[in-house]
């Protein structure tokens, strides 16, 4: 089965170094947005299976669009991982609080992310047929 | 190939389209780094830099750069400080952006 991944994040590379991992490693199917307004659109539209989302984004930035993509109906059982350089217990109890289905460390390796993306689900792991 | 020399090579690729970005973002603490030596730095140069820093250490890091990744980690953490920048702090910054430096451009 192939998956669909929605990443909002807004650095470009990262969102490039994502879409690569998940894409060829797994065969996953990556859709970008740009900021936390984008992702929304896009997560309405698209219905993902999973969204990646970074916590620090200028403007909207991750628990805010966390917290829209929940009051919304349509986007509120989408679950949502949180990339974040910041993993101190405090931070991770302030988003857990928030309602993310779990957290990836950035810098991550991109051998290794889609696995860590199906671990925190509860999806088999991936592998590209 | 397998999925791993696969991924490796385009992420070659992806690493020499995101250089120039690499280097403006190093520049931008070099020139951080300049005025404070110089006793110029203003905090909206400082932010910045930090900012520029932060988003380094990730980038990095998923290039697999972990050495300039956990540099420009340090240069977020002194950059961030709401203290005044002590001499010691000044020398390690200094120390972390020429490790930097040396770590993006080896990754060409």
């Amino acid at each position: 089965m192939q998956r669909h991944i929605l990443l909002i994040d807004d650095e470009e590379d990262i969102r490039e170094v994502v879409a690569l991992s998940l894409e060829t490693v797994a065969g996953w199917r990556v859709t970008s947005a740009g900021s936390g307004r984008e992702g929304i659109e896009l997560a309405r539209k698209a219905m993902p299976d999973a969204v990646l989302l970074d916590v620090m984004m200028p403007g909207q930035d991750g628990p805010a669009t966390l917290r829209l993509l929940r009051s919304d109906e349509i986007t509120a059982r989408i679950p949502v991982i949180f990339l974040t350089a910041k993993v101190q217990s405090i931070e991770r109890e302030r988003l857990q609080g928030a309602g993310a289905a779990g957290f990836l460390a950035k810098p991550f390796n991109p051998m290794t992310l889609a696995n860590e993306v199906s671990e925190i689900l509860g999806w088999q792991p991936s592998a590209k047929e | 190939m397998s999925s791993a020399d696969e991924l490796q090579e385009k992420l070659q690729d992806l690493w020499k389209k995101a250089l120039p970005l690499m280097l403006r973002r190093l520049n931008s603490i070099e020139r951080a780094h300049k005025a404070i030596v110089g006793g110029a730095l203003n905090d909206a140069m400082k932010a910045e830099a930090a900012q520029e820093a932060h988003k380094l250490a990730g980038s990095l890091g998923v290039f697999g750069l972990s050495g300039g990744s956990e540099s420009a980690l340090e240069i977020e953490r002194i950059l961030s400080s709401t203290d005044r920048l002590s001499t010691n702090d000044v020398a390690n910054l200094g120390e972390h952006l020429q490790r930097l430096g040396r770590d993006i451009n080896s990754g060409t």
